[in-house]
């Protein structure tokens, strides 16, 4: 397990609590850092806005990304991750409430690595999220291609 | 005026009849009028051919009988003379017309004369007087004989020139009276076949225009009109088929407006349903979430009373996301396209019966299918069906110590119908028809879990499909869905 950050994109205060209940369920104790909508995940990531002046060499080993967010939209976001070269390998794993087709089959065609709908039962999105750290905080450490999940 | 074919028939067939009463009418005038010619030629010409001889002959005879009463001394004699006299003139009467009236009179003139000298002189010949004075009588005598001579041929004399003019007369007459027939008739015809040929031309030029049309109008381009101006059956026939396009058109583009309203109108269906499933559930999941949170880091300090509120509480929020998803999953069945395909019903069938399985190992069902039944339809759909209707028959069997539940298909007709039949709970006939409806339930919760949407979700897809759903059962025997997937027009029953 490394020791990069995990970037929460995350605007309900009880999804973003509940998804760091079930990351530390599963042992999963990666610093998370949680942005609230899409300009302060793309600051983060980029350096700007609020996060001017970080070390933008360390990226999060992992963005969890929602899509219903408020300014810049999740799709927004993971299309300028993929257009930058600093990010454009970054793992990135759609969290959404819904399981509508249209939203999953337009995650992967701008490069998602993964696509997890958050279930309403707390039990199974423990088990969504213990899914999710094994695959991509234990199996692959480094930073992991560019590929669609399995 | 129209014109219709028939008048322009009737036109061609007057013209015709105009025609041939012309030529008729023509032909008996240019007839008489030669006729006319040549009786002028008998009554005027012919008799004077003989009227001079027999003029001379009577004369003659007038002047011997003269000499013959002279020779033989008979006064008496002479007489004979006035009757000749008057035969002379009866023929001279008898000639008529043909004698030129002065002429006549002139002749008349000159007989009487010579018959009142020539008995003055045949008188004193036979009393035997000699002398000067008879010979000036005699030579009076002479001279007017010779009048009554020229006299007699000037008014019987033919005139040659006159003859033969009359006779051309008559013989232009004819021919005229040819020309013009011939001319009439020829101007007849002309005008017989230009009128049909301009009707012909017409109605050839009105049929490949109603032919061009109407392969538009077959594929659906009512945007142009025939241009069939004629007045005739072919304009008539243009106008109404242009009336029909125009009616079609219009209603294509109701259609087509009816059809976008119903596009925007399912936008907004699709914005509504993806607001619902994000911002529904989000909510759901921290009721959810944040009383199983509750329940961990706090159950032990609760009583018993209070944990089962909590879990009321998380049970709660989890049903209505169930809820929801069904609503979600009955508004797509409504606006997702159809994909037919041939499935394979049996193999789909036996695939949702495994995962019913998987999910609760424990069961013991008796599973009975029918392999290789097939289908003509959309297969993500028809999997649904299956999924709801052997779902619910997995479901309502769960109190069955032998759960039976068989799929098949039987002939009802000549209509291929899909069953379902399982033993379990059943239903009440009388509530049949309600069992189709959105959130109409025939159990309770506590007796079996479900949202009230599965079947109305079923019915939606065979509807889809052009098909029919329906349901029989007994209430703690079981019960049989049966359903039709129509794979084209013809074989849908009503």
């Amino acid at each position: 397990m490394t020791n990069k950050p995990i970037l929460l994109v995350e605007d309900n205060r009880d999804d973003e609590l509940l998804t760091l209940r079930a990351l530390k369920k599963n042992n999963i104790l990666n610093e998370v850092v949680v942005a609230r909508d899409g300009v302060e995940a793309l600051d983060y990531l980029f350096g700007t806005g609020a996060y001017a002046g970080r070390d933008t060499s360390i990226l999060p080993q992992v963005v969890l990304l929602d899509l219903n967010l408020p300014r810049i939209g999740g799709l927004d976001v993971l299309r300028r991750i993929r257009a930058d070269e600093r990010t454009k390998l970054l793992a990135v794993v759609v969290l959404t409430s819904s399981k509508e087709e249209e939203d999953i089959i337009r995650s992967y065609s701008l490069g998602a690595n993964s696509f997890v709908r958050k279930p309403v039962e707390f039990d199974e999105f423990i088990e969504a999220v213990r899914t999710l750290g094994l695959f991509w905080l234990l199996l692959h450490e480094s930073a992991p291609p560019v590929r669609k999940a399995p | 005026m129209r014109l219709t074919f028939r008048t322009t028939l009737i036109a061609i067939v007057g013209i015709a009849a105009f025609a041939f009463l012309l030529l008729t009418a023509t032909g008996v005038v240019l007839t008489k009028r030669a006729a006319l010619q040549l009786a002028t030629i008998q009554t005027r010409y012919i008799p004077k051919v003989e009227l001079e001889p027999q003029l001379n002959a009577q004369f003659d005879r007038i002047v011997r009988g003269f000499q013959d009463a002279v020779a033989i001394r008979d006064v008496e004699g002479l007489s004979t003379t006035n009757e000749l006299k008057q035969r002379f003139l009866g023929e001279l009467e008898a000639a008529g017309a043909a004698v030129d009236a002065a002429d006549a009179e002139a002749l008349r003139f000159a007989i009487e004369d010579y018959q009142t000298t020539a008995g003055d002189v045949s008188r004193r010949l036979i009393a035997g007087e000699t002398g000067e004075a008879l010979v000036d009588a005699l030579t009076t005598m002479q001279s007017k004989q010779a009048r009554v001579q020229s006299c007699i041929n000037k008014a019987a004399a033919l005139d040659r020139s006159e003859l033969t003019h009359a006779f051309a007369a008559a013989a232009y007459a004819q021919s005229m009276a040819r020309l013009y027939q011939g001319l009439i008739s020829i101007s007849c015809l002309a005008a017989v076949l230009t009128v049909s040929l301009l009707l012909s031309r017409s109605v050839l030029r009105s049929m490949a225009e109603l032919t061009q049309g109407f392969e538009r109008f077959g594929h659906g381009d009512f945007r142009q009109p025939i241009l069939v101006k004629t007045r005739d059956e072919l304009g008539e026939v243009a106008a109404r088929a242009n009336a029909m396009a125009a009616n079609l058109e219009r209603s294509d583009r109701e259609r087509e407006r009816a059809e976008t309203a119903l596009r925007l109108s399912n936008k907004e269906l699709e914005a509504f349903s993806y607001s619902v499933a994000h911002d529904l559930r989000a909510p759901l999941r921290g009721i959810n979430g944040l009383s199983k949170v509750l329940m961990e880091d706090y159950g032990d300090r609760l009583n018993d009373e209070a944990r089962d509120y909590l879990d009321r509480i998380a049970a709660g929020a989890q049903r209505m996301g169930t809820l929801i998803d069904a609503l979600l999953s009955l508004a797509r069945v409504t606006r997702t396209e159809l994909h037919r395909e041939t499935v394979d019903v049996s193999r789909l069938a036996e695939a949702v019966v495994h995962q019913l399985r998987q999910n609760q190992p424990d069961r013991v069902v008796e599973f009975v299918n029918e392999p290789g039944v097939e289908a003509h339809a959309d297969p993500a759909l028809l999997r649904a069906v299956l999924e709801n209707l052997l779902g619910n028959a997995w479901k309502f069997t769960g109190k069955r110590e032998r759960a039976q539940i068989a799929f098949g298909w039987e002939l009802m007709g000549s209509v291929q119908v899909y069953y379902v039949r399982d033993n379990g709970a059943g239903f009440d006939m009388a509530y049949a028809e309600k069992l189709f409806a959105p959130f109409q339930r025939l159990h309770t919760t506590v007796e079996f879990v479900g949202t009230g949407v599965g079947l109305a979700t079923v019915q939606r897809i065979v509807d889809r499909h052009g098909g029919r759903i329906w349901a029989d059962g007994v209430v703690g025997e079981g019960a049989t869905f049966r359903f039709t997937l129509p794979s084209s027009a013809e074989d849908r029953i009503s």
